[in-house]
Parts: C-alpha cells; sequence; structure tokens
C-alpha cells in the first residue's frame, strides 16, 4: 500500500527552481531514503509533504489525503523532525513533551515516550542540558507523541558523533518494526545503505534514480575495485587474457582495478606471480552508493 | 485545550524567566517614581494645575504598554523563529490563529500586571486619585495593549534576526514617545507633529487613560478611544496575520 504519492513535484523561489518535477511513491512500513548533498532539494521535498511549505505545481498525497486540500488532517497523522528545530526555553522535557501532546489534543505519558528513544532519566531537565545526540533523539520524542502512521526525519544524524549516530539507527530501526513507515533524509552514505530499504538519489532538485541500496549498487558497471602496491611497473597486457576487468589505474607502486567479478581476483595474483612481480596490501572493495552516486551524477560527491 | 495549554506553557517560561520579567516590571516603575519625586507641577486636562505625578502615570501605563508590546513581543518572536520553535508549532495541527494569538494573550497578562502596579504605587505613594471607570481602564489597557502587540507581531514578520527587529523597534518607540503624548502634553509642538501624534494609537491609549484617571470620563467618555484602538488592533492584525502567511508559504 502506497502511504504517500508524488507526481511531478515543482517548487519554484523567485529567481531558483528548488525542486525540478520529481515523482516517487512511498510503501507502507517501509524506510525510504532521499539521499544528496545540501541544496539538492531534499528539505524543501519534505517541507511540502508536511505541509509547510505549498508546491509550485504537482500533486502530492499522503495517506491517500491531498496536501493542499487538507493538511491539517495530514499533520494529525504524521510526526515531524525538522532539520534546525528548537523547542520554548525554560521547560523541562515532561512539560514540553505535555504540550506537543496537548497539541493533538492528547493527553500523554511523558515518561514512556521518553523511554522509548532512551531518555527516561531525563523527564526533569531542560533541552539545552542535553548532548547533541540526546536532543535529536528527544525531537524525535515530541515527533511521536500523537503515534504517528508516518515518521519524517530531516537529516536526523548530521553533527552526531559515531556513537551517538549508530545509537541513532538502531533507534530508528526499532521504530520501523513498531510498523511506523519512515522518510528521511540524509547525506551520509553509508546510514542509507545500512537503514533504507529504498533511496532515492537526488541531486539539483532532481531524482536521479531509485531503489533499494543494494539494487542500485549492482546495476554499476564496476562492483569492485581491487587496490594493490607492487615492487616492480605492471607490464603492458599482463591481465589481457582475463576477462572481467573494466579498468586499471597504475601510480607506481599504486594500483587501482574495477572489476565486475571478485573471482577473478586468484587469476590476477596468479598473473603477477608469473610475471615476477610481488605485491602487497591487497585490498578487494565492494562498490558503495558513493560510486552509484558518482556515475549517476558525473560530480564528485560533497557535503 | 491547545490554546489554554500554549498559554499556560508560555505564562510558565515568562514566570521562570525571572530576571527578564524582573526588569519589564521594575523599570516603568521605577522611571515613573524617578520622575514623581521630582515634584513639578503641570496643567491637567482642564487647565488646573496638578502634580507631574497625576498627570504622568496614565502616560507611562500607556508608554509601559507600548513597550511591552512592541520590544518584548517582537524581540520574542523573532526568537522563537529564528531558533525554528514557530515552525516546530506550525509542523502540528494547531492553526495559525490559536497559535499567534496565545503567544500574545501571554504578553497581555504582563501588561495588565504593569497597569495594576502602576496604578497602585501611584495612588499609595503620590496620591493619584483614580476617578475613572477601572471596566474602562481595562478595556483600553487590552485594546490597547492588543493593538501595540500586534504592531510587535508585524515586526517580527519582517525580520529574521533580533539585528533586524532592533531599528525598527528603535524608531517606532522614538516616535510613540515623542508624540505620543507621554510625557508633556503635544500643544506646543508645530502642527504636523500634532496631527501625526493624534492617530497613533498610543495616543488614543494614553488620552482614553488620562481622561479615566485625570478627569472624570466614565465609560462612554472613553468610547471614542476605544473605537480608535480597536480599528487600530484589527488593522495592525490583519496586516501582520497576512504577512506572516505570506513569509510562510515560501
Amino acid at each position: 500500500m502506497e502511504v504517500i504519492k508524488i507526481q511531478d513535484l515543482r517548487k519554484n523561489y523567485k529567481n531558483f527552481e528548488a525542486v525540478k518535477g520529481i515523482s516517487f511513491a512511498v510503501e507502507k512500513g517501509e524506510i525510504f531514503g532521499i539521499l544528496g548533498p545540501n541544496g539538492a532539494g531534499k528539505t524543501t521535498t519534505l517541507e511540502i509533504i508536511e505541509g509547510l511549505k505549498k508546491q509550485t505545481s504537482g500533486v502530492c498525497s499522503i495517506l491517500g489525503i491531498d496536501n493542499l486540500k487538507d493538511p491539517d488532517s495530514i499533520k494529525k497523522r504524521i510526526g515531524i523532525q525538522l532539520q534546525h528545530s528548537e523547542y520554548f526555553p525554560n521547560l523541562n522535557l515532561k512539560e514540553l513533551l505535555e504540550l506537543f501532546g496537548s497539541l493533538y489534543r492528547q493527553k500523554i505519558d511523558a515518561a514512556k515516550i521518553l523511554k522509548l528513544v532512551g531518555l527516561e532519566s531525563k523527564l526533569k531537565n531542560q533541552v539545552k542540558e542535553l548532548s547533541g545526540g540526546q536532543k535529536q533523539r528527544f525531537t524525535i520524542a515530541s515527533a511521536l507523541v500523537h503515534n504517528p502512521e508516518i515518521l519524517f526525519l530531516d537529516e536526523p544524524t548530521t553533527g552526531l558523533d559515531p556513537a551517538a549516530r549508530r545509537s541513532m539507527w538502531r533507534l530508528i530501526k526499532d521504530l520501523n518494526t513498531k510498523n511506523i513507515t519512515i522518510v528521511m533524509t540524509t547525506h551520509y552514505m553509508e546510514e542509507a545503505e545500512f537503514l533504507c530499504d529504498r533511496v532515492a538519489i537526488m541531486d539539483q532538485g532532481k531524482i536521479l534514480q531509485i531503489d533499494q541500496p543494494r539494487k542500485l549498487i549492482e546495476k554499476l558497471s564496476k562492483v569492485y575495485t581491487l587496490n594493490f602496491f607492487v615492487n616492480k611497473e605492471l607490464p603492458e597486457n599482463i591481465f589481457s587474457e582475463i576477462t572481467g576487468i573494466d579498468k586499471i589505474y597504475q601510480e607506481y607502486p599504486k594500483v587501482l582495478m574495477e572489476i565486475n567479478n571478485a573471482e577473478i581476483m586468484t587469476k590476477i595474483t596468479t598473473a603477477l606471480a608469473r610475471a615476477g612481480i610481488e605485491y602487497s596490501f591487497l585490498n578487494l572493495k565492494t562498490a558503495s552508493l558513493e560510486d552509484v552516486y558518482l556515475q549517476l551524477t558525473g560530480h564528485e560527491y560533497e557535503n | 485545550m491547545s490554546w489554554t495549554k500554549l498559554f499556560l506553557a508560555n505564562l510558565k517560561i515568562l514566570y521562570r524567566n525571572w530576571r527578564g520579567m524582573f526588569w519589564t516590571i521594575v523599570l516603568p516603575i521605577g522611571l515613573y517614581v524617578g520622575l514623581s519625586v521630582l515634584h513639578i507641577s503641570t496643567s491637567g486636562i482642564d487647565g488646573k494645575k496638578i502634580d507631574y505625578s497625576a498627570y504622568l502615570l496614565p502616560g507611562m501605563i500607556a508608554l509601559t504598554i507600548a513597550q511591552t508590546g512592541i520590544f518584548s513581543l517582537a524581540y520574542w518572536l523573532v526568537d522563537l523563529k529564528s531558533r525554528g520553535v514557530l515552525k516546530r508549532l506550525q509542523a502540528t495541527p494547531l492553526s495559525n490563529f490559536e497559535m499567534l494569538s496565545a503567544l500574545i494573550s501571554t504578553r497581555l497578562v504582563i501588561m495588565l500586571v504593569q497597569v495594576a502596579l502602576l496604578t497602585l504605587i501611584g495612588s499609595y505613594f503620590f496620591h493619584v486619585y483614580f476617578h475613572g471607570n477601572p471596566l474602562a481602564v481595562i478595556l483600553l489597557a487590552i485594546l490597547g495593549g492588543a493593538g501595540l502587540l500586534s504592531i510587535g507581531f508585524l515586526i517580527s514578520t519582517i525580520s529574521n534576526s533580533y539585528d533586524e527587529a532592533a531599528p525598527i523597534t528603535t524608531v517606532i518607540n522614538l516616535v510613540f514617545t515623542f508624540l505620543g503624548n507621554i510625557f508633556f502634553p503635544i500643544d506646543s509642538l508645530p502642527k504636523i507633529f500634532r496631527q501625526i501624534g493624534g492617530v497613533l494609537p498610543i495616543s488614543y491609549l494614553a488620552d482614553g487613560l488620562r481622561g479615566q484617571y485625570l478627569g472624570t470620563a466614565g465609560l462612554r467618555g472613553s468610547l471614542r478611544d476605544l473605537l480608535a484602538l480597536l480599528i487600530w488592533l484589527v488593522l495592525l492584525f490583519t496586516i501582520a496575520v497576512r504577512m506572516f502567511k505570506r513569509a510562510q508559504q515560501d
């Protein structure tokens, strides 16, 4: 079942097209990622879906409701974590959550919600007393007060240290198993690869491709890269009899090869041994989303 | 429920920010007391000599309401806006009207406290005899307060930071203080200043209050001022909401 359906969505600002006609659908229960650099249009897209902005043209339907016709009904059923949002000062977490609950006309158990995000000990603390990771988890807690069906996370781990990022990933996976559909943006490749069931790669206001991360990677012609160091320059045509090599870059003593079949590795090492070349630091890497991105956009990924 | 909760939460925030509240309430009182102990005499509404502390009290109340409305609301809203608090509230089903009216109403409570304290101090320490109608004073304070709060709200919709809001509030405050019939009668000013001053919301508020505190205006006597304040309120609030919505669409 599709919970979000976007068709030819566009958003123009005075002299800038932020979103240039994108279409996609999100299935119930999945973690859907929008991956792209800053300025790709990820946040604008999300804010249109959330009812915070209006599109210039295109159709956007959430849980079967048109975003322009009845944004309030949508807001009651979705949870939103904004990229840069703060909270009222001088109120503690419990008071803030109860306030948010009342905005959805619901009485809530603040302790239970804080426990869900691992902040049960911070009931009486203020937001300014939380660490970056805790703050981010609190923003998720505030988005959960009304048991939303879809949760929108805008760069939930930007600015977090690696440990906090891992704990955020666990939380997102956990929430997803509680039957919440999650739509998130990120500019971290490994995050999209680890968390998302499907990823839309977005660049300069357009969606370049949508698929499961593994499938996106498999679509690449080169699936593996092989790195090693040699003690002699490689003679020409040393690997001419091996099929499955896409490219060889050599910068003595470093060699980098793009290959599409991991099994030819032994053939390569045999060929090296036959030519009397010693190799070291042999390293085989599978391609990542980063390679997918590079191939799709033709430019280097920049955060 | 949402409105009340938001209103109460904001009162709690104000209450816990006691340093800010302390100065908001103490400074106008200090200024009033400081000027009143000078024992200057001036002429009242009907030309009779009266003590300056009596002349000043209603003006001081009007000025305090204006400053709480313009400065404290504009800076608070700009702060909430720049830190993304307003956007976070807009992501909930709360309507803009509920959100803004709750945030604004909280400040009305402070204004009423300021009015009450200044009136008490004026009558106990400086023997300003109150002749008027308490209901009229409350209505003047609420309508005038809401109108002046709308100015603060309007400023917050056109400024994205404190740096942008500060010069605007300062200029408006300057005009209001000089032309608003606060510290001295504006009769001696050039005609154009008197004309501008006469239609400012703060002038209607100050005149209305002066009629209540020094004269025997009664509720009926303040109708003209109340009506003018209501017109200002509707006008300013409508413009501010429009501006707010327009800024939000982008």
